[in-house]
């Protein structure tokens, strides 16, 4: 019996039973026999139902932690992470085509300059909180907060194409503003009277997605020109605005409605950058309102596709 | 007999058998491959230990996380003591649990269930 494995008692038990069974010179066991294994057998049982519990309770810990854990990474890549799928190793980058959402709080400071510590953090929390859960709905993986800044990026680690993220990313923000509107009322019922409006800006680009940090420890982001530059663009909106990148606004553009471009000069970008408007009406109902344009071939029209189907449209332009 | 002390590792604890002092103590991690390769060359050691005469051991156990293997054979290290104790040796044994870590309490509690040997659990803040 080798005693370096960690059932070896237990298996010499059950070698000793077999050998009492299978001994020629015994009529029967004898009632000592018996007693000892008896014994042996109590011992043995004891023995699993202690380690059963003990085990059970090493789950729960593990359960607990991970719940814990799930709240300091998005959704997305703590699915990808706790399913064995990401590997959680440093240098482990990856280029891909994203979609890159910033947002901030116009004069964060002065509204909170009046505010009490904890008065501050259970308002900047409530406003996270709904923002968050928002991203989430949208399948967008939150990058970080930097204070009441919001980054979240679209395509990684779940890519279906690049229009999927681009208008997912577009929705999300458009589903931020609107629910930021609602929350003014409620806001001004707890007594604070200036409303919030955030500046929002969205790029689409190839990015370096995947572990930045050291062995100790590791974040889960992105590096490249469209973060840059969908955080330059979103310093460029104005109060409750979303303004998107030119290649955002190439993918998304049959189906919401922006303005033309509007070049613009951003720090840190040699080049005039084409911006666009999200025009979006968004108490409409979403994704009703449909858009076909070409201004080279002269033509761009809008029409809410819940009043009409694109076959009545085609039939009334043609009568 | 010398000193036993083996360094932990990322999967195994720290150990330390002394016999000018008369402690054993096992801290930090426990959840090897094979966690025989852990307690049976200490199982070895306290039997030389306990061939030595030496009246006393203290026993200090400070694992932070120890798996359902470890578990087993801490279980069977209790057992070696609880043996030493009947023959006349005094045997002292303090099992911490960390900070507010009722479960790990309630394993040791389980642990020592039945057993007449002289031993204490003890939270750390460590």
């Amino acid at each position: 019996m080798d005693k370096r494995d960690v059932f070896w008692q237990e298996k010499q038990l059950l070698e000793k039973s077999k050998q009492l069974l299978q001994d020629p010179t015994k009529a029967e066991v004898s009632l000592a026999e018996y007693q000892e294994l008896l014994s042996s057998y109590a011992d043995v049982l004891k023995q699993v139902i202690q380690l059963t519990r003990f085990s059970d309770r090493n789950d729960k810990r593990m359960r607990l932690l991970t719940d814990k854990l799930k709240r300091y990474v998005s959704p997305p890549l703590f699915k990808k992470i706790t399913s064995g799928k990401e590997t959680v190793e440093i240098n482990k980058t990856k280029r891909v085509r994203l979609s890159i959402f910033f947002s901030d709080i116009v004069n964060f400071s002065w509204h909170s300059r009046d505010m009490e510590g904890e008065a501050l953090s259970a308002f900047l929390n409530s406003y996270l909180e709904e923002m968050t859960h928002i991203a989430n709905d949208y399948g967008g993986t939150l990058d970080k907060y930097i204070g009441d800044a919001i980054m979240v990026f679209f395509g990684d680690p779940v890519f279906v194409s690049d229009q999927d993220h681009a208008l997912r990313c577009v929705r999300m923000a458009i589903a931020m503003r609107k629910r930021l509107r609602e929350m003014h009322r409620h806001w001004y019922e707890l007594g604070y009277e200036n409303p919030l409006f955030v500046r929002m800006g969205i790029a689409t680009g190839h990015v370096s997605v995947g572990n930045f940090g050291s062995s100790e420890r590791l974040d889960y982001t992105i590096i490249g020109t469209p973060v840059n530059l969908a955080a330059r663009i979103q310093g460029m909106a104005a109060e409750d605005q979303i303004l998107i990148s030119h290649p955002t606004w190439a993918l998304v553009k049959e189906c919401v409605p922006c303005s033309e471009a509007i070049p613009m000069n951003l720090k840190g970008f040699d080049n005039e950058q084409l911006v666009h408007e999200v025009l979006l009406d968004e108490d409409a109902p979403e994704g009703e309102l449909k858009c076909i344009e070409n201004p080279d071939l002269g033509y761009s029209l809008k029409w809410d596709n819940s009043k009409l189907s694109l076959e009545e449209l085609i039939k009334l332009l043609s009568e | 007999m010398d000193k036993y002390e083996v360094m932990a590792t990322k999967t195994t604890p720290y150990i330390l058998l002394d016999p000018q002092s008369g402690e054993l103590l096992l801290a930090g991690e426990s959840w090897p491959e094979n966690a025989m390769d852990v307690f049976h060359p200490l199982f070895e050691k306290l039997d030389e230990y306990f061939a030595l005469d030496k009246e006393q051991l203290r026993v200090e156990v400070k694992l932070d996380y120890h798996n359902t293997s470890s578990q087993k054979l801490m279980r069977e290290l209790i057992f070696r003591l609880q043996h030493a104790q009947d023959s006349d040796k005094n045997v002292i044994l303090n099992l911490y649990y960390l900070d507010g870590d009722t479960d790990m309490m309630e394993d040791w509690e389980e642990l020592m269930d039945d057993m007449s040997l002289d031993y204490h659990i003890l939270e750390r803040t460590d």
